[in-house]
């Protein structure tokens, strides 16, 4: 029986941090899918599936929800199937006309970061979807900052290519 | 870089949301219990059939509930239906060495809840359990801490008045101990213990009220030995003279919920009531737990039958931190303690009683030179050794009601009463 490693005292509840994972659900899920509802439903999946398994969930929660809410939101969008159709999709489009455009790029997005291999994945979700700092993305990741950034940067190189525009 | 794709509305999570949220889980943590359930059975089977094997050295063997999240739905969210039943059924031989002390000593938060889910209304000792009113909701009843030092062999409990009046973890302002307790979220009132008395806690383990009958019941009884005549009106726990008495079920729970004691005083023949209220139940708790503890780890090492309704009750009404299991606490029990109960040093925190808001809530003494020594000794800082442990005296009546009746609220450590 070996002494719990970690201090079971100094992680955070599940009550305690439910409006920021909340948020940081719904913010992956909307900068991928652009709808409302859709992005609450991403937040409210990942939350309950983070409730389930607090216990682990609680020693890396932002890494956690951020990777599970991306792979929700793509879900999504592959059981609609959506990433073999044109651009364009009646469904994104409670946010206004002004969005199209918007609803084309995040499109690219989505299609582009499923495309991409694991580990870059990873470190694209949590840098540019969760918004973590470098250091902080290799912390959650368990590898150097070094690392983080070589990863984004083939992430992104890999994006703007097929991103034609190099709006990102 | 992806601002712009943001909702320009900010998203506060709303009401319905939390709703939504909790249905989901619900129906996620279903299917878990579902998978756990049917996984709990064969390792029943298995952890039986492990028992019958290697009887000698018992302690070993009850160690099977591995039904804990943590093993179940590890990994990738959705590899977890796949893997968890190798995982799970691999993990009691890899990574936990049942029944081998630590070698550090190790604190475990004991609660006991409020719940009247179990209770038959019918039974004497329904007064036991309040009114519906009064009880709505689960509350914490008890709630103790356990060390277990492999280094000197000792075993110390240490009591929480459930009114002590404390920082909540996560909130501001105090309120009673009690508060920190949810069932479903038992860091909370970890966090609270680590953050107002800076004490580890290493393991946790929560039983409602059915958990701690269907314990006792278990064991066959817990036989406490009773100086004079005892019993409370309120509850309804009746002995009427000196005896050693066998508690079961609701009546264990009518005794050790007891805050309105009373004592048959032989020289007056009269009723006398035993005015420390929470701090004499607290005192005949931590007995009857530690007696409960000893007979579980003694019997379920010679019989089966014990052993494999530990495990039932294990699985089903008690809640314990991922890394043990009923089992694994009753080895290191037994190993430490079996038959040297009168060796367990009982300690509670020392508070004063004051009035809040209306509320008779108790102080904790915590720069008390006797209380910064009891928390040391829960910290490893110290061993508590008798020399020590002549420093600071122990204060003689805590200052709780002004005008106590000091009363033979301990039995006395009788032998003959095993």
């Amino acid at each position: 029986m070996d002494r719990v490693e970690q201090p079971i005292n100094f992680e955070p509840t599940f009550d305690d941090s439910f409006d920021e994972l909340a948020a940081l659900a719904y913010r992956v899920g909307f900068r991928l899918l652009g709808d409302r509802a859709e992005a609450e439903d991403v937040a409210q999946e990942t939350l309950a599936r983070a409730y389930v398994r607090w216990r682990r969930v609680s020693h890396y929660p932002e890494a956690w929800v951020t990777r599970v809410a991306t792979n929700v939101a793509l879900d999504r969008l592959r059981g609609r199937q959506r990433l073999r159709r044109s651009t364009t999709s009646a469904a994104i489009g409670s946010i206004g006309q002004s969005d199209d455009a918007h609803a084309a790029e995040r499109l690219d997005l989505a299609r582009h970061v499923a495309a991409l291999p694991r580990r870059q994945r990873q470190v694209v979700a949590l840098r540019y979807l969760a918004d973590m700092s470098e250091g902080e993305v290799a912390r959650q990741l368990g590898c150097s900052p070094g690392s983080v950034k070589r990863h984004a940067h083939r992430a992104v190189t890999t994006l703007r290519a097929l991103h034609h525009e190099g709006g990102i | 870089m992806f601002h712009h794709l943001d909702d320009p509305t900010t998203f506060v999570p709303d009401q319905a949301f939390r709703v939504q949220v909790d249905v989901r889980r619900r129906q996620l943590r279903y299917r878990t219990t579902t998978g756990r359930a049917v996984l709990g059975s064969l390792l029943l089977i298995a952890a039986t059939v492990g028992y019958l094997r290697t009887r000698p050295d018992l302690n070993h063997d009850l160690v099977v509930r591995t039904l804990d999240d943590s093993a179940s739905v590890s990994g990738p969210p959705d590899s977890a239906a796949g893997t968890g039943l190798t995982a799970t059924t691999e993990a009691p031989t890899s990574s936990s060495a049942p029944g081998t002390m630590p070698d550090q000593a190790i604190n475990v938060l004991l609660v006991a809840s409020d719940s009247r889910q179990c209770i038959d209304p019918n039974s004497p000792y329904a007064g036991a359990f309040g009114t519906d009113t009064a009880v709505a909701g689960e509350r914490s009843d008890t709630i103790m801490l356990l060390r277990l030092d492999p280094a000197d062999r000792s075993i110390s409990m240490l009591s929480f008045p459930r009114d002590l009046w404390v920082t909540v973890a996560g909130r501001t302002g105090k309120s009673r101990i009690n508060a920190a307790f949810d069932r479903t979220n038992p860091q909370k009132l970890i966090s609270t213990i680590v953050e107002n008395f800076s004490v580890p806690i290493d393991h946790y383990v929560q039983v409602d009220f059915c958990g701690f009958k269907d314990l006792v019941d278990a064991v066959g009884g817990v036989r406490i030995p009773f100086e004079f005549g005892a019993r409370d009106n309120n509850t309804g726990f009746y002995v009427a003279a000196p005896e050693c008495h066998e508690f079961h079920g609701d009546e264990a729970l009518a005794y050790v919920r007891s805050r309105h004691y009373e004592w048959l005083d032989p020289a007056s023949g009269q009723w006398r009531t035993d005015g420390s209220s929470d701090f004499g139940r607290i005192t005949r708790q931590q007995d009857f737990v530690a007696r409960l503890l000893d007979k579980a780890s003694a019997t379920a090492g010679t019989d089966p039958v014990v052993a494999k309704r530990l495990i039932d009750i294990a699985m089903g009404d008690v809640v314990t931190d991922s890394d043990l299991t009923i089992g694994t606490l009753l080895g290191w029990f037994e190993t430490l303690g079996h038959g040297r109960l009168g060796d367990v040093r009982h300690f509670q925190i020392e508070a004063d009683g004051r009035t809040i808001n209306g509320n008779a809530v108790l102080i904790p003494r915590l720069n008390d030179p006797w209380m910064v020594e009891v928390l040391r000794l829960f910290r490893s800082e110290s061993s508590m050794s008798p020399s020590e442990a002549t420093g600071p005296s122990k204060p003689s009546e805590p200052d709780t009601t002004g005008s106590s009746v000091p009363g033979p609220i301990l039995p006395p450590d009788d032998p003959s009463c095993p």
